[in-house]
């Protein structure tokens, strides 16, 4: 029954890639940079066939954390907003070289959440990101997080992805998380919790059982994936929430291979 | 205890660029060593920098920087990563560590902005490192418009208080200071940039000392800024700009 509606999902042309630090690095805090190849291969190719990618990318903490040695988190927003902007410019190093491989470029935009109340910043962030598109340069995307705490705080930048796909019009978003999708009940809880393969509409129903789903990985869990789906829902902008262990995925999602929670508005 | 003394270094395009819009390695390689070796004598020091759009264009392909608006926003972000990625470099040659800071000329206007921005900057230098701030002209293009970040200079200058503003010359390789507390534009040498460096490390008054030092110095009257205009418009913007620094409330921290 599906089929019918991830046969659609080849025709999408601006899409929006979503990856958390989870994805990004291994679990004590260091890259993948495999991962990351993998991911900048798969984007320079889908791209390379005609396709608008825009990557959305947390992970400069992370990086930040690593370059001065530190042995555990930062636990300070101060700290943390240190950190990022140490980490930032290191992240795009890798991202342009790992691109730059497959003679793709790429650019930086940092976002900060106002880009949905304040006009003037919503047109200048639009501006930026069509010129770039039509460039065929691919933006990577992250919060600024020198004026903005939000990611920091908040959601692992679930809601800046939505948010980027509204203002870019796209056609389809794509959230890369250490989970395979949105389960139906806690997986670790309950041995018949399965993976929700088709949602036409959120509803409070689905809320509640994402809230109780245990699913609260990484700074964003299953609760910031479903509001950030709300707001693409708003656009009619489809959206998949798939495991990124293997960033190739994009490809097989992009032909229209069933993977993960697909949100499919009707 | 030390009295800790803050540095804003404005690094223009023709402190880092050649005429013809190719990016000069050994003048970031030797700017990236006087900032270094100023840190290493005790300031603080936060870099304000242009060349996005620079590097961008050459990224590009581009023959010359492009001229409408929303290019420039476009190219600024493609350059802005390659930017960092050669501060880094230099940087990493001298064993300091760099930052990348981009905010909007508002930052200051805006309470939590203002709060969050400074609380970057200071934690940064707490951390040793050097801030580079530029505009972040993917949502603003007030930088853009006017091709020139001294007002930048000035928001950066509102968020922290330097003790002063340094300016590289290209002409002839002098650094012009503007000193808080003093109205006076200084022109030193490197050689005497690092021996004031060396006297505040001392706990000499630097105001003093750059009376003393600079190589000229022209007291400050917005006729003769004008006449000189536009590499000393900072200065208007100083002398209106510093006391109200001084005098309004920067005291949250």
């Amino acid at each position: 029954m599906q089929d019918k509606y991830w046969k659609q999902i080849p025709q999408t042309k601006i899409v929006v890639v979503k990856v958390g630090t989870s994805t990004l690095s291994y679990p004590n805090g260091k890259l993948n940079f495999q991962r990351i190849e993998k991911l900048a291969i798969v984007l320079s190719e889908l791209q390379l066939r005609g396709r608008k990618m825009i990557l959305v990318s947390s992970g400069a903490i992370a990086v930040g954390s690593g370059k001065l040695g530190l042995k555990s988190k930062p636990t300070e927003t101060a700290d943390k907003q240190a950190l990022a902007a140490l980490g930032q410019a290191e992240l795009m190093k890798i991202y342009q070289k790992l691109f730059e491989a497959q003679n793709q470029k790429v650019a930086q935009v940092l976002l900060t959440r106002d880009i949905v109340d304040i006009p003037e910043r919503r047109k200048n962030a639009s501006n930026t990101l069509g010129a770039l598109l039509s460039m065929n340069v691919i933006p990577v995307i992250n919060e600024n997080d020198t004026v903005a705490t939000d990611e920091i705080i908040f959601g692992d930048n679930d809601t800046l992805s939505a948010n980027v796909a509204c203002l870019v019009n796209a056609d389809l978003l794509v959230m890369l998380s250490d989970i395979d999708g949105l389960y139906s009940a806690d997986p670790g809880k309950d041995p018949n919790a399965k993976i929700i393969p088709l949602i036409h509409e959120i509803n409070s129903k689905l809320e509640k059982s994402a809230m109780g789903s245990g699913n609260s990985f990484g700074t964003g869990g299953m609760i910031t994936k479903i509001s950030a789906a709300k707001i693409c829902q708003t656009q009619g902008i489809k959206v998949i929430i798939t495991n990124g262990a293997n960033p190739g995925i994009l490809k097989q999602i992009l032909e229209g291979t069933p993977t993960g929670t697909l949100f499919f508005w009707e | 205890m030390q009295k800790s003394y803050t540095l804003i270094f404005r690094v223009e395009i023709d402190t880092l660029f050649e005429g013809d819009g190719k990016l000069s390695l050994p003048k970031m390689e030797h700017l990236a060593m006087i900032i270094t070796n100023l840190r290493n004598a005790g300031f603080r020091i936060l870099i304000v920098t242009s060349g996005a759009i620079m590097l961008g264009t050459a990224k590009m392909g581009l023959p010359e920087p492009p001229t409408e608006l929303i290019t420039k926003q476009a190219i600024a972000a493609i350059g802005q990563a390659d930017l960092m990625k050669y501060y880094q470099m230099f940087f990493d040659g001298f064993d300091q560590m760099v930052a990348q800071v981009l905010i909007t000329r508002d930052v200051a206007d805006n309470p939590v902005r203002k709060k969050n921005a400074r609380n970057t900057l200071i934690n940064l230098l707490e951390k040793d490192i050097i801030p580079i701030i530029n505009e972040n002209d993917s949502v603003s293009t007030d930088d853009i418009i006017l091709n020139d970040n001294y007002p930048l200079t000035l928001v950066v200058a509102r968020l922290i208080r330097p003790n002063a503003i340094v300016v590289k010359k290209q002409k002839d390789d002098k650094f012009m200071l503007v000193v808080r507390n003093n109205p006076l534009l200084a022109e030193v040498s490197e050689d005497i940039l690092f021996q004031l460096a060396h006297k505040i490390k001392a706990g000499k008054d630097i105001a003093k000392e750059i009376n003393f030092n600079c190589v000229t110095r022209k007291p400050i009257s917005e006729q003769q800024i004008i006449e000189n205009a536009p590499e000393y418009r900072l200065n208007i913007e100083m002398i209106n700009g510093f006391p109200e620094i001084l005098t309004t409330s920067y005291q949250e921290s």
